[in-house]
């Protein structure tokens, strides 16, 4: 099934934020910060600038891989597999832990699912490598002008501190709105005293635990980067099979249906679109993937990407022919 | 094959490289990419209880040293680090996903985040922040030319970007500096590795280390003992 063509290279581009993007670093009190390093800079000193992490990245298409890999094996409906192999496909196992999955076992997986193949992980006392280097994002800024290629700058590089803005957010105490107040189901709150809720039980416990149930109204800030900003990100891609390079694109592809990258998708901060070109090792760089509007993809991610699919639908037909679950062959 | 004094040097793209001690020896990455070629098997576990600890790694690099304690002519890391800095690395249980994926069986639904198997994590990592590494060795130049190309990462969590090397460049010098390395003696004051794989205990001499500013390694300590830090 598998042949003996591998891939070695580089994929790289740029995320564009379509929002603001909020990248936690250090908080103070209800206010937040964008994630910083040190980095040496264009002059060869040291030089702090925002950095998305290539591990966030990384756990975000191993997520998403993995659900693209269960999705598709289950054809429709939602496949359930135990929990010690859900925390090896979607946070990478563990090691030193149960020893249930022996090392032949931990070789058969592999094998037999691609994703778990390209982004490694732990399984009983064997660390299986990944394949990928997902490096960190950084802006399009004068602080990274001397290696991010120059066909990725659009006009005159800015400082990142200048693609900076902050937000801020208000949470009400609804319980102390006295329109919603008559929905409140609770015998102890009796009576209102200069706007505020009085609480007449007086003992000491349930003074305490009415202290820790109640909301707290508070602002507080964020710190983002402001839509329109531009990140370029690079992953390093180490003697990949065809199909676990379409297990790969398999992870951008589910990352499209929800393009978000960072904290409070929510309220849709971290919207973007991508685009990444493929430079494989002596020979010549294609266009890989793009995402904005549409999903647009290049002709190795398409080809790979098929003979993925093709092999998720042996899988499956495998699944049906013998049957057995997914679980039972992962468990065996 | 001719062997003759050459310079390697690795432009780092942002200059964050994650080590604790700065050896990083070329040696080892070089065997490396050597069993990555020649014996992958080795690197995948296929060989199993058969897999030899130590292989031949016939590196293109000329050995030095008498008998047992051979080792290659290939220095450790020369640099000078700018900064020192450190970040965190997380771990942890999607939870969210979990609801959707996972079949609890009888078992109940209640997963242990904070010890054993499924802990979370936040781990701390030293980022020395370092424009560029040099490496002095007495090897082929063309083949180790092609060998560094491989690589594209050096010291710890490649994975997750850190050690990116921007460019390679392979020079030949006039003076051989491969002795910036610890060399085995016996009345030496330190115990190391001294040659592929660096992690093996059986590899481990006395040796001496030159007292060289050049060395990478030899800064760090230096840093450590002003700051009064013990180094592991």
């Amino acid at each position: 099934m598998l042949n003996n063509k591998r891939l070695n290279g580089y994929l790289d581009g740029v995320y564009t934020l379509l929002a603001p993007l909020s990248h936690i670093g250090e908080s103070h009190g209800p206010d937040s910060y964008l994630a910083t390093q040190d980095i040496i800079g264009p002059d060869g000193m040291p030089v702090e600038v925002f950095v998305y992490s290539g591990n966030a990245i990384r756990g975000m298409l191993r997520d998403c891989g993995s659900k693209y890999f269960l999705d598709k094996l289950s054809s429709g409906s939602i496949l359930q597999i135990p929990l010690q192999m859900f925390y090896f496909l979607f946070s990478g196992g563990s090691i030193g832990g149960e020893q249930s999955i022996d090392i032949d076992q931990a070789r058969k997986i592999r094998e037999t699912i691609p994703i778990a193949s390209i982004f490694g992980g732990g399984v009983g006392n064997q660390i299986l490598s990944g394949k990928l280097c997902v490096n960190d994002a950084w802006p399009i800024a004068k602080e990274c002008a001397h290696f991010i290629p120059k066909e990725y700058w659009t006009d005159e590089l800015i400082s990142w501190r200048q693609m900076t803005t902050e937000r801020s957010y208000t949470r009400t105490d609804d319980a102390k709105d006295e329109r919603k107040r008559e929905y409140i189901f609770d015998e102890n709150i009796k009576a209102i005293e200069g706007g505020q809720m009085k609480l007449l039980d007086t003992t000491d416990e349930n003074k305490k635990k009415k202290k820790e149930d109640a909301p707290i109204q508070m602002r507080y800030t964020v710190e983002v980067l402001q839509a329109g900003s531009r990140l370029y990100h690079r992953i390093d891609v180490r003697d990949l099979t065809e199909i676990e390079m379409g297990a790969l694109v398999s992870a951008i592809v589910e990352w499209s249906k929800s393009p978000y990258i960072g904290g409070q998708a929510r309220i849709g901060m971290g919207r973007a679109m991508v685009e990444y070109h493929w430079h494989p090792v002596n020979g010549e760089t294609e266009s890989f993937i793009e995402i904005s509007d549409g999903l647009l993809l290049g002709d190795t991610a398409r080809e790979t990407k098929a003979k993925y699919d093709e092999y998720l639908g042996k899988y499956v037909e495998y699944l049906e022919n013998h049957k057995e679950s997914l679980v039972k062959m992962l468990e065996a | 094959m001719k062997l003759e004094p050459i310079k390697v040097t690795a432009k780092m793209m942002t200059g964050q490289v994650a080590t604790t001690d700065g050896y990083l020896p070329l040696d080892g990455i070089l065997a490396y990419v050597w069993v990555k070629e020649n014996h992958p098997e080795l690197l995948e576990g296929d060989a199993g209880k058969a897999a030899p600890i130590v292989v031949d790694h016939k590196l293109p690099i000329e050995k030095r040293g008498t008998g047992d304690d051979w080792y290659y002519a290939c220095s450790f890391a020369c640099y000078t680090p700018l900064k020192e800095t450190r970040r965190y690395w997380h771990k942890r249980f999607d939870a969210q996903l979990a609801e959707e994926y996972v079949d609890f069986g009888k078992r109940r639904g209640k997963v242990n985040v904070k010890s054993a198997q499924y802990k979370n994590y936040r781990i701390p990592l030293n980022i020395m922040l370092i424009p560029e590494i040099t490496w002095y060795l007495v090897a082929d130049k063309a083949e180790i030319e092609r060998m560094v190309n491989r690589i594209t990462h050096i010291g710890k969590k490649p994975s997750q970007g850190l050690g990116l090397v921007k460019k390679w460049i392979v020079e030949t010098i006039d003076g051989d500096l491969s002795w910036l390395r610890p060399i085995p003696d016996e009345n030496g004051d330190d115990f190391v590795s001294i040659r592929p794989p660096y992690w093996y205990h059986g590899h481990m001499r006395k040796v001496r280390w030159p007292d060289d500013a050049r060395l990478g390694a030899r800064n760090l300590f230096i840093t450590c003992q002003t700051r009064g830090i013990s180094q592991a």
